[in-house]
């Protein structure tokens, strides 16, 4: 059962009472909050996850509420509750759904060590996945989600898992986070696309996130090798073009932008080399989605 | 919910007895067993204890990967204490001085049975107080600098405990205690490094760990004059974990009682003991007891019997399925009589105020 195939009461009656589990990827995720707009912008962005079955295991119970105190009525806020432990510090009420988002980042990049965790966003065509590590600011997140809007498969737009068995990339199939101007950008880029609410005066800036299409969120099952790595930077000024980084310091880089590089260890290192050997390492700055994606298609022959 | 769960408080408590009782769990269960042990920072603990009995595959897959992962990164721990000990020997071995480790990074580099599993905040070294001056200086050499403190805590670590403020690597970003004493500075009984270092065990070069009494006693201490009970069901653990390391070696229990005598640690061993045996971790011999009742007169002193009774509740795991009512205010009356244990009154009430106003903020 898909998250659309409940209808509205029914889904904000469930997230009210017990909590609703969905499946993002390989995990159980039991949602349980009173807050309007969360429940509200859940309801359109996972429209296209599975609802857990009763008898699977739930990773992580998670509840964002406003907490027993005044604060839940004077510059109101929301706190985040991974079982009853209050991981970091509550935002402003309003910023409650993009608080759950990173809030499953968290999740994930601190108890999931079955996965070599990157900083990057991972998509996917013909069976190919390219891997792109990036810094705030990059373009990143747009350049993920103009090329989802254009037949490519995401598999995430944060948090890039290598299966520590097989090597492979394994997708999450959640929502792209994009900031700012790119908001704007994408809404015009790609308008038949799901988006939620605008969050203002984040940490981030102003964010809004755009759902994972229905296609990516049913091959969210296939894991996937690793292609080519892509440095992207957006630049105002630029023509699109590329410069090959050596394999060594592709890897270096690549490292650096681990979350849990360091408790893997040799498994982790040796994973990597593996996976990277024989892909090519790329910069790319680029101007103009249209140009880009069409060198991304050109990387996996569409 | 299986029958085991209604039966019994706290899943995380039996299973760790008796890792067989994992064996028809359904999966909220294994949802609780998980959450209990995450909460007592106990996951890889349990991985431990169910891989070591052959348990492990009547779990869930995705409990399994949780314990999984927490193992790993216990195992990074342990790699980062042992590398941490060894950084520190090289930074002092200009000054010529011994050092004893003390709590967990003992466990580990003894090969204590409480060690595997174990994730560790910091190490702590007990060294002679007339050396102070040279390690501080030594460690400072090789990367080891104070936290910032205000003055009144810089204040409080030297004059009122018994170790230094705590030293931060400034690049590994990882914590060193440096102790002088295992008691704080107002105990009648002052316990420190060269009461402590006949007895001690070398376990490497210039690398000692207390003799097997003492490592006990000071668990035990540890444990029953703390201020904080966040991890109060771990250290019981520890506690039962030791008792056992040792209990069958030759002539321990005699010479153990004789120690806590002659350092005045025969009340802390008492509360110890008795909570190990009211949980039945450990099987103590019941004279023992009654030896330390007498010599103590237990009976006289109702307070006594009311402190033994909050002990046992704050070393019990605290998840919301297991903790008992009160909880809170009997955490707080023990914080209060941990401090009191190491301030004189006068001093202590200005310090509890003031930190009562200075909590950090969330």
């Amino acid at each position: 059962m898909r998250v659309s195939d409940l209808s509205k009461p029914e889904f904000i009656k469930l997230v009210s009472d017990q909590g609703v589990s969905i499946k993002t990827g390989p995990f159980v995720v039991n949602i349980q909050s009173p807050i309007k707009t969360l429940q509200d912008n859940l309801f359109r962005l996972y429209q296209h996850n599975h609802v857990a079955h009763r008898q699977e295991y739930v990773d992580f119970n998670i509840r964002i509420a406003p907490p027993k105190s005044v604060r839940a009525f004077w510059r109101p806020q929301a706190y985040f509750y991974l079982d009853d432990r209050v991981p970091f510090k509550p935002l402003p009420y309003s910023q409650a759904f993009p608080m759950l988002e990173w809030g499953m980042n968290w999740c994930v990049s601190n108890h999931a060590h079955q996965y070599l965790i990157i900083h990057a966003a991972v998509i996917e065509r013909n069976g190919q996945a390219i891997l792109m590590p990036a810094p705030p600011g990059s373009g990143k997140s747009t350049l993920c989600a103009g090329l989802v809007s254009r037949g490519w498969h995401l598999l995430s737009d944060e948090l890039a898992l290598f299966s520590v068995e097989t090597g492979k990339l394994v997708s999450l199939a959640r929502p792209v986070n994009l900031k700012n101007e790119s908001i704007d950008v994408m809404q015009r880029y790609a308008p038949e696309a799901t988006f939620s609410a605008r969050f203002p005066d984040t940490s981030k800036g102003t964010v809004s996130l755009m759902a994972a299409p229905a296609e990516s969120v049913d091959s969210a099952q296939i894991a996937v090798p690793l292609r080519h790595v892509i440095f992207p930077q957006y630049d105002k000024q630029s023509t699109l073009h590329c410069n090959e980084i050596s394999p060594a310091e592709g890897f270096l880089r690549v490292v650096e932008n681990a979350f849990n590089y360091s408790i893997l260890g040799l498994q982790g290192f040796e994973l990597l080399i593996k996976a990277m050997d024989k892909v090519p390492v790329l910069s790319l700055e680029y101007s103009e989605l249209d140009t880009a994606i069409d060198f991304f298609n050109g990387l996996v022959d569409v | 919910m299986s029958e085991l769960t209604l039966q019994n408080r706290c899943l995380l408590f039996e299973v760790i007895r008796f890792p067989n009782k994992v064996l028809g769990l359904d999966v909220r269960d294994w949802e609780m067993l998980i959450r209990q042990a995450r909460r007592e920072r106990l996951l890889a603990r349990l991985y431990y204890h169910l891989h070591s009995a052959g348990c492990l595959s009547s779990a869930p897959e995705s409990a399994r990967l949780h314990m999984q992962s927490a193992w790993k990164v216990a195992e990074k721990h342990e790699l980062s204490v042992r590398w941490e000990v060894d950084r520190v020997l090289y930074a002092l071995r200009d000054i010529d001085v011994d050092i004893i480790l003390l709590k967990g990074a003992a466990y580990l580099m003894a090969g204590r049975s409480c060690a595997p599993g174990r994730l560790y905040t910091d190490v702590d070294i007990l060294i002679g107080k007339d050396r102070l001056p040279q390690t501080e200086k030594a460690l400072m050499v090789h990367g080891w600098i104070q936290e910032k403190l205000d003055e009144y805590d810089q204040q409080y670590y030297r004059k009122w405990t018994h170790e230094i403020p705590p030293l931060r690597h400034r690049r590994r970003n990882t914590l060193l205690d440096v102790h002088h004493s295992i008691t704080p500075n107002i105990f009648r009984y002052q316990i420190n490094y060269d009461d402590l270092m006949p007895n001690s065990i070398e376990i490497a070069p210039g690398l000692h760990v207390l003799s097997d009494e003492d490592m006990l006693l000071h668990v035990i201490v540890h444990l029953v004059n703390e201020e904080d009970f966040s991890s109060g069901y771990r250290d019981l653990l520890d506690i039962a974990f030791l008792i056992n390391d040792f209990t069958d070696i030759e002539g321990f229990w005699d010479k153990l009682l004789q120690r806590a005598q002659d350092i005045g640690f025969e009340l802390p061993l008492y509360y110890g003991l008795t909570l190990v045996q009211h949980y039945e971790l450990q099987e103590i011999d019941s004279t023992l007891i009654q030896c330390l009742e007498k010599r103590l007169g237990l009976v006289k002193w109702p307070f006594r019997k009311w402190v033994g009774q909050m002990l046992v509740k704050v070393t019990f795991p605290k998840d919301r399925q297991c903790r008992e009512n009160g909880l809170l205010l009997t955490q707080w009356l023990l914080y209060v009589r941990g401090h009191y244990l190491r301030m004189p009154l006068y001093l202590l009430l200005p310090h509890l105020l003031r930190k009562s106003f200075t909590r950090k903020e969330y």
